[in-house]
Order: C-alpha cells, then structure tokens, then sequence
C-alpha cells in the first residue's frame, strides 16, 4: 500500500494526514509509532490517533506505548492495537514473590477461545511483516467497572440501598464467565475490577486485556479467584477497603480497635474483608462470600462456580434491602 | 457416560429402529429377531449409565418401537409378542442398570478398604510423585532408609508442561527452555532412581515416568490418572511446609490427594529449608 492510497483513504475518513506521517509495517519499534502513523497489518492500514493508558495501581495515565487505539482506514471501526511487548517481571502477593509474563501468543489463544463469546473483548491476531504478533481489538464504549462504581457520589448506606443489587446482579454473568476460560485451560491472568467494562451498547460486562499470564502448576487459576474476591469487595465496599482508609475516616472510629488481623485479606493484609464490621447492615451471606478470602477462612474456593454459586445465592438478601431508602 | 458412549447408543437405538421399519411384513422371523435387537442399546446404555438411563433408554426404544403396534396385518399373537419385548426392554433397562449402579458401590467400598499390609509392604507397588525440590530428595531418602532391601516396585512419576510458548515472546526459545529443564530432570531423576536401588529396591522395579501437561491443568489431575491407570498400592509424595496463604495462592498437591486419591497416601513433611518451593 503506497502513501497516496493510505492519504486517500485517510481523506475519506474524514481526517488529514500528518507531514510526518509515517507508514510502516514492522511494528518492533513500537515506541517510535506516534499519532498520526499507520500500521499497514495483513493490508489493511490503521491510523494511529492515540497511545492508550494503564489505569489502576496508581498508574493511572501512565501511557502503554505498545497498545495503540486506532482507525481502520478500510473500515472506519475504532481498534485498539495491541503490538508485541513481551515482558516477565516479579510481583510481590502477600508477602509472595510471584513471576508473572505478559505474553502475546497467551492473549491471542483467549481472543481465539472468546470469539463470539458476548463476555469477552473481541479481536484477532495477525503477525505484521517481521513476525510480531499483533492483535488486533474491537474498541468497547463505556466506563471501567471501577469507573462506574467510583462515579457513585453518594454514602456507601445509599449505595448499598439503590445501587449494589443493580450492578452486582449486572456484573454475576461477567465474573461467572471466568469458568469458560479455566474450562478451556486458560486463565485471565489479569483480573481486576478496572478490566471489567460497561459495554453501553450491548448493555453488558466484558472481560478485557488477557495478555497477563502466570504459571501455578497445582493451582492454576489461582490468581484469577483471588482476583474475583478483590473485585467482590471492591463492589461490595464501594472500592477497596484499606486499613489506612478505615483509620482515617471519623465515622469507623468506634471500629477500628476491634479489628482483628483475620478481618483482612489473606494475602494483602491490610485489604479489610470482613465489611459487616464497618457496614453493620451488609447481609451475613454477602459477607460470608468476602470472608472465604480473609484470614478466617478455613476451606478455599476451589473454582469460579463455587464463588458465583454462593454470590448469587446471597444476592437473594439483598432484594429485600434494594430501595428501601 | 462420554460423548463417544452417547453417539454409540444413539446409533445402535435408530439402527436397529430404522433396520427394523423396513423389513417386509413377510419377513416374520426376522421381526422377531430384530425386536429383541432392541434390547442390545438398551443394555448398553443401561450398563454405563446406571438404572435411570436404563429406564430412560426402555421407554424411549418403547416409544420408537409402538409404531409396530399399529402396523397391518398383526395377529394377536404378534401383538401378544410386542407386549412381551416392551416388558423385556423395562426389565432389561432396570435390572442392568441396577447390576451395574451395585457394581460401581462394590468397587467403591473396595477401593476404600483396599490398603497396604504395613509390616512389610513386600509386592507393594509404589508410585512415588518427584517435583524438583530438594525435599524430593529427603523423601527418597527417607523412603530409601525405611523401605529400603524389600521386594518393592518403585515409579518415579514426573510431570512437566510441554507448552511454555506462553512465558517467552517467541516459540523458539520456549523449546529451548522445555529441552533444558527436560535434561535437568532426566539428571535429577537418575539421581533420585540410583539412591532408591542404592536402598536395596531391585534395579529393574525402579522405574521412572514422565507425564506431559499442556495448559493449565493441575499436576493432582495428571496424578489422579495415572493411580487411576496404573495399580499401584501406595502414593508417596512431598509435602511442604506452606502458610495458609500459600495453599490458598498456590494450592498443595499432597491435600488434594488425600483427599481424592482411592490408596494409601505417604507424604513426607519437610523443613523450611527442604521445603523450598519447586521452581
């Protein structure tokens, strides 16, 4: 594909081409692919228009210069492209240093698996000129899990009343559809509440950004329940309950002394699981869902099922709570 | 039952069904053979699936054969006969599902109450689960000096991931890896197999097996199998010392096992130091 039908194509779209456009199709060199370049990928040329950002973690804007969101000259559609960063790197759980991959050829097996799967992020993978495995993604519209929920400017009490039933009820199908993935040997790798977004047109949760792996031989999905239970107890809490916050704020003054170390996570020690201490009118069922994560817990979830088994039966205890206030 | 044992089924039932239509009225005897065919899925359904797919399996071939209830130029006689096969595919369904559902209780109760004679173990087949920790090689030693001079056979089971495309940016240095840690292993295996004949356990009862995984399987699963393939009498493993967190983050293969393995489990705890998680 020449300059001049790559020029043509972006008039048609409405935009201008830049002086400096570049048009390349080896996409190694990701950190040089600015706005305004194009990708020419299995023919068919996207226009950069932006590197996307990492959110959650206090990373929040951190530009990811491998992830680009793009316009497909051919199409119109808004893609986000997702060009090969292969990285390992260490990260501490609980006091346990875990080695964790973000890997291409993993993120393109689950975009394989997902497809036509409504859950999931849709996409595909094409290797550009030089080999490099490129996915190729369908932009979602709509807020992060963690968007939605934290955009809830009312009392954790109003919430809990006029919103927690809606979103948890919206969000079961979502969480529940991690079991596919385990079903088909694979893992998420990655889950957490701002990798959940609100699909405004189809009205429903979906998974995204899959490229996080790690290896637990005899629990391999391990991570991924953990990460479930966070994402409970953020929805649950309103966001994540830390020590720190509860201390802070005047109205768990008369709390604070009676929490126990068991009331926390059992990997992040200062993650508040046990809520119903702070929010007395949580239900004992919602609650107990959390404390199967805290330092209380006895038995472990083993599966997904058995997590969304146990959340949807507590949901039957809030229907009698919703909009009451 | 499997999908493989449903397509069977499926085929026999229509077989014999669509076989059966097309026999001319003439035929007389050959109907009568082919009523009794109608027995064939229904105890092969009955068989593997127990008495309420037996059941199931008798109505559903009744239902298929009733048109033949209705045909032309049935005798009395012939109807009589109808009935008759009807009552036999129920009792057939019911009593073959029933043998089998009281077969796999007895196997069960067998499994359960099948356990190693502990004074001198001579004839046990032993599988012994080795991942690369060095508590591995205390167990071994630790069996070695106990179980060490019997008649004994000994399999060193060894599972690895054959697929480790996913923690490297290309394919190529991915097999490397695979080839590598497949050769330290062999080592470490060897080792592990020489300390176990250096105990007095005859060389040719020591054996070593190597299981491959691909994806995300749990090793109790491959573990699992493999007691379930082979007939061995004993399970012996490491187990490490892990903190609650630990087992809820990472998952400990000698509980699992306890908890679903059908034989005696021996698991060897080990130290701090000896515990050092398997890399």
């Amino acid at each position: 594909m020449n300059k001049n039908e790559v020029e043509a194509l972006i008039t048609e779209r409405g935009r201008k081409s830049s002086a400096r456009m570049r048009i390349v199709d080896d996409t190694s060199d990701f950190m040089a692919l600015n706005p305004g370049d194009v990708m020419v990928l299995n023919d068919n040329p996207y226009l950069i228009t932006r590197n996307e950002k990492e959110s959650g973690f206090g990373q929040d804007d951190d530009p990811k210069f491998w992830v680009k969101r793009t316009i497909s000259l051919l199409t119109g559609e808004i893609k986000i492209v997702k060009l090969v960063f292969f990285e390992e790197f260490v990260q501490e759980v609980g006091g346990y240093k875990i080695h964790f991959y973000r890997s291409p050829i993993k993120e393109a097996r689950v975009l394989e698996a997902v497809r036509g799967h409504s859950l999931f992020m849709h996409g595909f993978d094409v290797n550009d000129n030089v080999g490099n495995n490129v996915r190729i993604i369908d932009f979602i519209r709509g807020p992060s899990l963690n968007k939605l929920v934290g955009n809830c400017n009312m009392s954790h009490e109003h919430y809990f009343h006029s919103r927690l039933l809606e979103i948890l009820t919206g969000v079961c199908d979502c969480l529940q559809s991690l079991s596919y993935l385990h079903e088909n040997g694979l893992v998420h790798g990655d889950v957490r509440w701002d990798h959940i977004l609100y699909d405004r047109d189809q009205k429903r949760y979906r998974w995204i950004d899959f490229d996080y792996n790690y290896d637990f031989p005899e629990n391999p999905f391990g991570m991924d329940l953990i990460g479930l239970g966070e994402i409970i107890t953020c929805i649950v809490g309103m966001g994540g309950c830390f020590y720190s916050d509860v201390k802070a704020n005047p109205m768990f003054k008369g709390v604070v002394d009676q929490l126990q170390p068991e009331d926390f996570s059992i990997l992040e020690q200062n993650r508040l699981m046990n809520l119903r201490k702070i929010y007395p009118y949580i239900p004992e069922r919602l609650n107990n869902v959390l404390l199967h994560f805290s330092g209380y817990a006895t038995v472990f979830y083993e599966s997904v099922d058995e997590v969304l088994n146990d959340l949807r039966d507590a949901l039957g205890d809030l229907e009698g709570v919703s909009n009451t206030n | 039952m499997n999908r493989k044992q449903i397509s069977i089924a499926i085929i026999m039932m229509f077989g014999v069904a669509v076989f059966h239509f097309f026999i001319p009225r003439d035929f007389l005897s050959l109907h009568i053979l082919f009523r009794l065919l109608y027995l064939v899925p229904i105890a092969y359904i009955a068989l593997y699936s127990g008495r309420k797919g037996g059941v199931l399996a008798a109505i559903t071939m009744t239902i298929i054969f009733l048109p033949h209830f209705f045909m032309d130029r049935t005798t009395q006689d012939f109807t009589a006969g109808n009935i008759a096969a009807v009552i036999l595919f129920h009792i057939t369904g019911f009593f073959v599902g029933s043998f089998r559902d009281s077969s796999e209780r007895v196997v069960i109760n067998q499994q359960q109450q099948h356990v190693v004679v502990p004074s001198t173990g001579e004839g046990c087949n032993i599988l012994f689960y080795i991942d690369n920790s060095p508590l591995s090689i205390a167990s071994a030693e630790w069996f070695g000096a106990y179980f060490g001079g019997r008649d004994i056979a000994v399999t060193l089971l060894w599972v690895y991931n054959e697929d480790e495309s996913e923690k490297f940016a290309s394919q190529e240095p991915a097999d490397e890896y695979v080839s590598q840690q497949g050769n330290e292993t062999a080592a470490f295996l060897d080792e592990l197999r020489d300390m176990l004949i250096d105990s007095g356990i005859p060389r040719e009862s020591v054996l070593i097996k190597n299981v491959a995984v691909t994806g995300k399987v749990p090793v109790s699963d491959k573990i699992l199998e493999e007691l379930k393939d082979g007939n061995y009498d004993l399970l012996l493993l490491s187990k490490h010392q892990q903190t609650k967190a630990q087992e809820f983050l990472f998952g400990d293969v000698p509980i699992r096992l306890l908890r679903e393995a059908s034989i005696p489990v021996l698991s060897v705890k080990g130290t701090p130091e000896e515990s050092s998680s398997p890399s």
